[in-house]
Order: structure tokens, then sequence, then C-alpha cells
């Protein structure tokens, strides 16, 4: 096992953080273990931008082994934007060398005097001096710290340094272009209230491995399984953009601020359009074959192409059907260190509050001048950028609009509008950080794949979510890839006649489901059924079964959740913008029954105990 | 007369975005498509979602008749996101 690197920038001190083997055990890795020592770590009500705050990195069992898609890693902290727990996902490299430099984790504390750059070489770990940094676009910095050494990188942009609520932490890569992307809840911020601009890693280590020989054999297995996919074949042809002319079809891309969930012009902003007339070439992380990355051209440079949810946000959502721009704008955010989730959404807002009379911003829908600018201004938190870098909540909060702020415990939606897929929406109200995809995606039984749930219909919806969420948050323990639990669906599926009988029978049967689910969240399957938990035990030589995953995912579901309990986020926080609320509300009971929660949204004290959550 | 959208890899295969064809049932419209643009067409196809004005033809009751003007758009696999 790694270390946990302990950092104290007010006190300037160095250590290592001891975790006993139950907790490892419990709580695996990545977001688990983050939720974990967030919560320890941590009093009741601080300041998220505070001395106070911690900023938890955390890496996976598997992250730094040649498993597939497993280079990622977790950062949690208390969001700024939200007021909630924060978790974000990452890709790129940077997990993989501070787990070559021997450290599964990182706890950072305190502020620093001045800019600072954490620099971490095998035992080797310093404070630097960062004021060079300081200011500096998140390529540049990579250019400054590294070139073109084997190192990992992680920076903030100035969108960090400023305190724009949904700054993100960049991982920069130079070659091939696939930045990984801490995008969400504001992480960039608090990093930037700590005055550490950058932290760069790297080490020879190697990751070590229970079962080698074993561990070796099933890894080849799952790379051949991911080639003949067909649950992943369209990544590397189309990038996660491949969505956006199915999610319209299904209408449900979200347009002008939610209120449609089609797009005229969607065909201008596809994966197709993207590939067709803007891809350099595709690429993947580390040990990825899927390879869902956009290389593409911008100017006279090759940059990250944009992903689904960005073309959504920043096109559709915004009226504009100018690829060129959208690739632009995500450029700028890359570069300035913010999410383009929560960027485009708070832009879409302001434009429906100016439409409404409420703020005078120049916005319109359909237009896109003038965003480049605003981008950088909300960055550096000038003119009108210095109210939208508060989020779509706090100007709602402002100005008026709540009923069409589209958010989630303050946290912006992704790229799926809920009214047209109402188990997406139960999962947006439920998820702990807020509006996210990432940690339970109903929509991919809604309006996806060979198997499809009626997305209008709440049935089976409740059962499904918490499924999904348990699921995606046991992946998210382990930080690999969640593209990779598409591969799962074996090919033979893909076979079933999409209008013959068999297949509407099964969608059918799906929407009657929910009492078999419960019943298999509840009972105990001591199997080995997913790669995944193969891979875990593997590496860890440990015996973990698919129930025993699935429950892992439960635990971190519950523990993030008793961390929102703590900070006074309940039941009156799961909850959606009056416009996409759809049928949340006839949902939620049977979605707090499932979970082991009281009417208020509290997990019941039993629910604590049988999932050994000590508080 | 149907209007079909089709995407990605059937795209590949029928070099175009958008056609009408002459259908009064899902079950027609498939096998019309099928027999004009060959095999691969039809081997794709299978793997795909067939919406109908924006409905997955799993969810719609009864026969799958389609009128004049009726959307159809044909989706491979696609996940995200």
């Amino acid at each position: 096992m790694g270390k946990i690197l302990d950092v104290d920038l007010s006190t300037e001190t160095l250590g290592n953080y001891d975790i006993n083997d139950e907790t490892r055990k419990l709580y695996v890795g990545g977001k688990g273990l983050g939720a974990r020592l967030l919560f320890d770590n941590t009093e009741r009500g601080i300041d998220p931008l505070s001395p106070d705050n911690v900023l938890i990195i955390t890496t996976g069992p598997l992250t730094g082994t040649n498993a597939p898609s497993s280079s990622r890693f977790n950062v949690s902290t208390k969001s700024p934007l939200t007021g909630a727990i924060a978790s974000s996902s990452c890709g790129g490299d940077f997990g993989n060398h501070l787990k070559k430099a021997g450290y599964d984790g990182i706890i950072i504390r305190g502020k620093a005097k001045g800019p600072v750059c954490l620099v971490i070489e095998n035992d080797s770990v310093a404070i630097n001096e960062g004021s060079e940094l300081w200011g500096l676009e998140t390529d540049e910095v990579l250019d400054k710290v590294v070139g073109e050494d084997n190192k990992g990188v992680l920076t903030i942009g100035p969108a960090g340094e400023n305190l724009v609520l949904y700054a993100s932490i960049i991982a920069p890569r130079p070659s091939p272009k696939r930045s990984g992307i801490a995008g969400r809840c504001g992480v960039g911020a608090v990093m930037g209230s700590k005055n550490l601009k950058a932290i760069v890693a790297s080490g020879n280590k190697k990751v070590p491995i229970a079962e080698p020989d074993k561990f070796k054999k099933r890894v080849k297995g799952q790379f051949d399984s991911l080639k003949d996919s067909a649950g992943v074949a369209m990544y590397s042809e189309y990038g996660t953009a491949n969505l956006i002319n199915p999610i319209n079809a299904h209408n449900a891309l979200p347009t002008r601020n939610f209120k449609l969930g089609s797009f005229k012009n969607a065909e201008a902003i596809s994966g197709e359009r993207l590939t067709e007339k803007y891809l350099v070439k595709s690429s993947g992380c580390s040990a990825c074959t899927i390879k869902c990355g956009r290389v593409v051209k911008y100017k006279d440079k090759e940059v990250k192409g944009p992903e689904y949810e960005t073309l959504a946000l920043f096109g559709a959502n915004l009226g504009i059907d100018e690829m060129d721009k959208i690739i632009e704008w995500n450029y700028i955010c890359d570069q300035m260190g913010m999410d383009t989730i929560s960027s485009a959404q708070t832009i879409a807002f302001a434009m429906e509050l100016t439409e409404n009379g409420l703020l005078d911003t120049g916005l319109s829908f359909g237009s896109s001048e003038n965003i480049s600018e605003l981008l950088k201004d909300i960055a550096h938190r000038k003119g009108l950028g210095k109210d939208l870098a508060d989020g779509a909540r706090a100007l709602s909060l402002r100005y008026g609009g709540e009923e069409y702020a589209i958010h989630s415990k303050g946290l912006e939606l992704p790229g799926y509008n809920p009214s047209f897929c109402v188990g997406q929406g139960l999962s947006y109200a439920t998820t702990n950080r807020g509006g996210c995809h990432m940690g339970g995606y109903v929509i991919a039984l809604e309006a996806m794949g060979p198997l499809v749930a009626d997305p209008l219909s709440i049935k089976a919806k409740p059962e499904l979510t918490v499924m999904f969420q348990n699921l995606f948050d046991s992946l998210n323990c382990l930080d690999v890839c969640v593209f990779t639990m598409f591969s799962l669906f074996p090919n033979i599926i893909y076979r079933i006649k999409p209008s013959g009988l068999m297949n509407r029978a099964i969608s059918s049967i799906l929407l009657r489901s929910g009492p078999v689910i419960s019943l298999l969240l509840k009972t105990r399957i001591p199997l080995k059924i997913t790669i995944s938990e193969k891979l875990l035990s593997d590496v860890t030589g440990e015996k973990y079964s698919f129930s025993d995953l699935l429950k892992v995912g439960e635990r971190v579901f519950n523990m993030e959740r008793r961390y929102n309990v703590r900070e006074g986020i309940a039941h009156s926080d799961d909850t959606l913008a009056t416009r996409v609320k759809g049928p949340l509300d006839k949902m939620l009971p049977r979605y707090y029954e499932l979970r082991g929660w009281n009417e208020d949204g509290i997990p019941q004290k039993d629910t604590l105990d049988r999932l050994e959550i000590r508080v | 007369m149907a209007r079909v959208k089709v995407f990605s890899s059937l795209r590949e295969i029928t070099n175009e975005k958008e056609f009408v064809i002459e259908a009064r049932s899902v079950r027609e419209l498939i096998r019309k498509c099928s027999a004009i643009y060959g095999a691969d067409f039809k081997a794709a196809v299978h793997q795909s979602s067939i919406l109908v004005n924006g409905r997955d033809v799993r969810h719609l009751k009864g026969s799958l008749k389609l009128k004049e003007d009726d959307e159809v758009c044909l989706l491979p696999p696609a996940f995200g996101g």
C-alpha cells in the first residue's frame, strides 16, 4: 500500500497520514476514501475557501497498474459552489505519476503565505515558491514546470486564483492532447484559496499487486473484451460527442436554458460534424483503448476537442450552432481552469434573465458575440464576469428567476434535460455533489444502448437510480473510467432486433423490475460477476464479490450523504428547478425508503450500522 | 412517405443523413432500407434504436404503423457523455 501525504501549507509541515487496514478495505480508494478523509479532517460549517477546508487527492487501487482505463484519480473537498461535498474524478496521467512516487493520495491543509508549488519526486517532497507561475494559463504552467518531461502536473488557471466558484483543476499533458480535468464543484477555487498553483509528481516505484499472474491474465482479457465491445465502439470514431444526435432525437438535449429538449441545428454541433470537419486524431488516457478524446484544430494549434457536455451546453443550450466558437470556448475554459458545464449553464441563465428583463447583460440566445471575452472576464472576475463567477444559483438569489435556474444543490445540470428523462432527474436531485451525471447515469437505460426503460415513466426509476448510483460510486472508488462499464453489456444483447417483440418485451419488463432490483440490492451474491471486483481482488489480495463492490458504492454514497447532513443539506435540497422538476416528488419517498433514510432524507442509524459507517 | 434520419455508423453506409421512403410500418421501412443499402445496413440497423417522432418504438403500443410525414430516426448504440 502507498502512503497518504499530509501537507499543511500554513505551517509548511509535511508528513504521512495514517489510515488503518479496515478503513482501506471499507472505502477502497478514490471517491470513497476522499469522503471518509474529508469527514474526519474538517469541522462542521467551515468556510470552503478558508484555510480550515482540506483538499484531498486520492488514487484508486488500480491506478498506476496497466488495468484498462485506470489512470484516474479523485479530488474531494467542501465545495464553495454548493456548500456540499465535492468530488471530481479526473483522467489524464497525474494519478499514475503520483502512485509511482509511492503515494495513494494527498491531504492539503491550511493556506500558504504566497503562491507555492508542491513538488513530489519519490520520497522527496518540497513546497516550492510559485510566484513565477501565478497568473499563468494552464498550458503555460505545464511548459514552465516540466516541458516535455515525463512528470504528472496538476494546476489551476486564473479562475482558480480568482476564486471563481466553478474553477476546475487541470492535469495538462503535452502529447497526445488528453488533459484530465477535475472539472466540477469548484475544486480549483479551493486549491486557489490555499495559494497552491500546481502540484508536480514523478517517481519510479512499482505499484504492488498481490496476485500478479492472475492480474496480468485478466487485464489482457479485459483489453480483448473492450476491443470487441459494441458498447464502446463509437468512442474512438466520434468521441463522447456521439451522443448529440441521439439525445436530440430523444428530445432530451438541453436547449435554450432547458426550455426545450431538441435543437433544430443539432447536426452542426454533433460528433459526426466534429469528426468530419475538425478531428485530427482520437486520443486516450494512459492504458486506455477506448480513446474517447478528440484532438482538433483551433487556429494554428492542435487542442483538446469539446466533450458531449460542452457541445450540449455551449451549443444547444445557448441556441448556438457554431462549432468553431464552441471549440474556442472549450479551449478558453481549459486554459482559464474553469468548468465548461457550469460556465455555459450560468451564461444560459444570464441570457434568460436578460430576456425577461431582470438583468441587463447584452447576452441573448443564439448570439455568440462577446462570449469569448466574457469567459475570460469570469475567470478574472471583471465586469459582468464578477457576477457570473458565482454560478446560476447565486445569480437567481440576486436577480430572481429561481424557477428556471437549472441546478441541483447549486451545481449546474449537465447535458440531459430531465423533463424528458425522469429517472436521470431523480439522480440529479439526489446525487450528493448536486447536478451530476457521473454519480448515476440512469439516462443510459432511458435513451441509449440495447436496453431501454421508458424515459417518461417513473416505474422502477427509484430502484434503477439507487442501483446506478451504487455502481458508479463503487467504480469511482477503484478510479477506473466509468465508460468501461458499457462493455459489460454482452454483444448478444445488441443482436436482439430493436423493433421486434422480444426487445419490446424486455423494455416492458424493465419497467416492472423494481421489486427484483430491490431484492438484488438487499441480497448478498458471493460471486465475482464483473471484471472490476476481480481486478480489485487481484490487486489488493482481499476477496471482493460483486455484492461487496456494490456495498462499497452504497457505503460511499451514504458516507457522502452523512457529510451533507452534517452541513445542513438534506430533503429540501433534493430538488430541481420548477421548469425541469417533472414527477420528482412522486419518486422521492420510494427512493428514501430504498436508501434506508427517514422522510427528511437522513440515513437511519441501522442503515449506517449495516454499512459500517462510524460517525 | 416517412422521413428517415440516420446517424454515425449507419450514415457511413447510406452516405446520406436523411432520405424519404414509402412505408406503412416500421417493419416495412426497415425491410425496404435493408434492400436498398445492403447487408451492412441490415446488420447495423439490428443493433440500432428506432425512434418514431422522438419516441423509441419499444415504448409505443400497437402495431407500429407509420403515417404520412412521420420522422423515423435510426440510432446505432451511443453512450456518453
